[in-house]
């Protein structure tokens, strides 16, 4: 289990992370979703000791990887990492993650170059962004590690590399009792991916949703008023969109008490709409540009 | 126990400069020994050389083989780069990053950046000085051996090497990225001299002959200025060899000690600034600030006979470019220098 506790940290004067809090277990896929600069990256920076936290602290099954590196053993932190390794050939690149993780499974590893079908090149940097990502994505799961911490991995590449990527995700996990934690802005991706959702904004983690409860708590609606929108409903739910007297709403609670809740105020029409994560991230953290 | 895939990370990134140290060392050794035996042959065989000429050739050449030469700047310029490839460059790009998400402790990963430098010069520069010993003994001149001191013309250099290499890492531990950490590095490496030249030549200016007792210490002072070690085999006290290395010694120790420190202290957000630790600022500032006056001081004297003329062009000189140094430091502390590649 990886367990944060009470992580902060200044740059200067700005709280990139402020008292930031919360376990991920064995096997589940996290997404960390966030508008750009709500601290995403350096969450992800301070699991692996790039950063270091002003307090608070980060246990890997139960070890403190800032006093114990060691325990980062079973960690992947995946990035634009393999551009530190750019000048490297892939067998230069073998033998050196050899030596650094233990249980680096060199056979797995040439199985899933074969399987993805990476041509064969002198250095790592002839590769294309999506090959690079890739690469980097097989390089970490051939670590056989425990945790694997990705930040927008999908950013750059084109549709069919997106897939081919996310398609290598699931299968990694449903195979090997993995975790996978994912900073990205990118809510379409989680939708279908994860199983827990962590909000950040201005470096703290405003909400945790457990992805599979989520349509049980929230539910969409779109509402049509003769004129406009009681001021009494206004304060209880958030208006997702609204275009002349077509209101969309996001309801927190469940489904009977949202429609008895629409009906008092006598709309024109109301009909429930399907939910997305994306309805959510706008409603709890606000603007509509920050979903893609 | 140093990580393999550490020393191989370090080892991929330096490879090309530690080539070039390997070829300036050759040049300065082996390549060395054997011109200067074909032209002690020439000199011997040539009836136009006369006698005298060939005893002060042989008599000097151990002395000029092992002693000061140019090439002393280009090996000290690759030792600098090589330290400033493995930290300040390292900071630049995302190698610091990679290197601080494996499953090592700072220490480890700055032990390891030591160990690999530490280790290829003295390897390289043995080497190399073994080989042009191993020439000269199987050459006619095998006799020159004799005015080997191993001490003053091996120990001296290797160490003073291995101290510039220690000191260097130990600024990449205070600097944010490469150009500053080998700029640092040169000031501070020549500053015991360099500052005391200036001090002294201020005192000078504005007290007459008091500022030459300064100057006088030259040698002295030089002791403490470990490059002029590679260039200073003449020495005007006795026993100065034991001198340098103490002080090699003391500089690598010390250095080794505040790095291994130092690095694991270091914040990574800094990366790409000129320091990484902001109350440094101000001290470099006012240093900086103060030793290019006093340099531009100096500079304004240099034409001026008269006493009380010299002053008032030394603090013209001083306001001058130190107010130039004043506003091109602040905009170099502003700074933040982060490649998006890597080599």
């Amino acid at each position: 289990m990886i367990e944060v506790r009470g992580l902060s940290k200044n740059f200067g004067n700005k709280a990139v992370l402020n008292n930031v809090s919360f376990s991920v277990g064995k096997g589940s896929i996290t997404g960390i979703v966030g508008r750009n600069g709500a601290g995403k990256t350096t969450l992800l920076k301070a699991l692996v000791t790039i950063v270091d936290p002003d307090k608070g602290t980060v246990t890997v099954n139960d070890h403190d990887i800032f006093r114990e590196p060691k325990a980062k053993n079973k960690v992947m932190y995946v990035s634009e990492s393999v551009e530190a390794l750019k000048n490297f050939s892939i067998q230069q690149i073998t033998s050196l993650y050899r030596d650094v993780y233990d249980q680096f499974d060199e056979g797995y590893f040439q199985e899933l170059l074969e399987r993805f079908k990476m041509p064969k090149v002198k250095k790592i940097k002839n590769y294309s962004k999506g090959r690079k990502a890739l690469f980097s994505l097989i390089l970490a799961f051939a670590s056989k590690p425990e945790y694997v911490l990705l930040d927008e991995p999908t950013d750059g590449l084109d549709v069919i590399v997106k897939k081919e990527l996310m398609r290598f995700l699931v299968d990694e996990v449903s195979k090997e009792e993995m975790t996978i934690i994912i900073a990205t802005h990118r809510l379409d991706e989680l939708e279908t991916l994860a199983d827990q959702i962590l909000v950040m904004k201005d470096g703290t983690i405003k909400e945790t949703f457990q992805l599979h409860s989520l349509r049980e708590e929230y539910q969409k609606w779109q509402v049509v008023y003769q004129e406009s929108m009681p001021e009494a409903l206004k304060a209880n739910v958030h208006i997702l969109n609204q275009t002349g007297r077509v209101y969309s709403l996001l309801f927190e609670g469940d489904q009977e008490e949202g429609k008895s809740r629409i009906e008092a105020t006598e709309p024109l029409l109301y009909e429930s709409l399907p939910l997305s994560l994306e309805d959510i991230f706008v409603a709890k953290l606000g603007g509509e540009q920050i979903a893609e | 126990m140093l990580n393999k895939g550490l020393l191989k990370i370090d080892m991929r990134s330096t490879s090309m400069v530690l080539g070039i140290l390997a070829v300036l060392f050759f040049l300065q050794y082996p390549l060395r020994a054997l011109l200067e035996l074909d032209w002690l042959r020439t000199v011997a065989e040539e009836p136009s050389y006369n006698q005298q000429m060939f005893n002060s050739q042989y008599g000097y050449f151990i002395e000029d083989l092992f002693g000061a030469s140019v090439f002393s700047v280009f090996v000290i310029a690759a030792v600098l780069i090589i330290a400033g490839m493995l930290i300040g460059l390292e900071r630049n790009t995302r190698r610091h990053d990679f290197n601080l998400s494996l499953p090592f402790s700072r220490k480890e990963i700055f032990l390891t950046k030591a160990t690999l430098g530490v280790g290829m010069i003295t390897l390289l520069f043995w080497l190399n000085v073994a080989l042009a010993l191993i020439i000269i003994q199987f050459s006619e001149f095998s006799q020159t051996l004799s005015q080997l001191n191993v001490l003053e013309m091996m120990i001296v250099p290797w160490l003073s090497l291995l101290a510039i290499y220690m000191f260097t890492l130990f600024m990449g531990t205070i600097s944010g990225e490469m150009i500053s950490q080998i700029v640092l590095s040169i000031i501070f490496l020549v500053f015991p001299y360099g500052f005391t030249m200036l001090v002294g030549i201020a005192l000078t200016v504005h007290m007459g002959n008091v500022g030459r007792v300064w100057i006088g210490m030259d040698e002295f002072i030089l002791a403490f200025t470990i490059p002029f070690h590679l260039f200073n085999v003449y020495h005007a006290f006795d026993h100065m060899a034991i001198l340098y290395i103490m002080v090699s010694l003391a500089m690598f120790v010390l250095s080794l000690v505040l790095g291994t420190f130092l690095y694991g202290k270091g914040k990574s957000e800094k990366n790409g600034e000129f320091l990484l630790f902001q109350p440094l600022q101000p001290v470099f500032l006012i240093g900086i600030v103060a030793c290019f006056g006093m340099f531009g001081g100096t500079i304004f004297t240099v034409f001026i006979v008269s006493t009380g003329a010299a002053i008032l062009f030394y603090w013209f000189g001083f306001l001058v470019v130190g107010g130039i140094a004043f506003l091109i430091t602040r905009r170099l502390l502003q700074m933040n220098v982060t490649l998006k590649t890597n080599r």
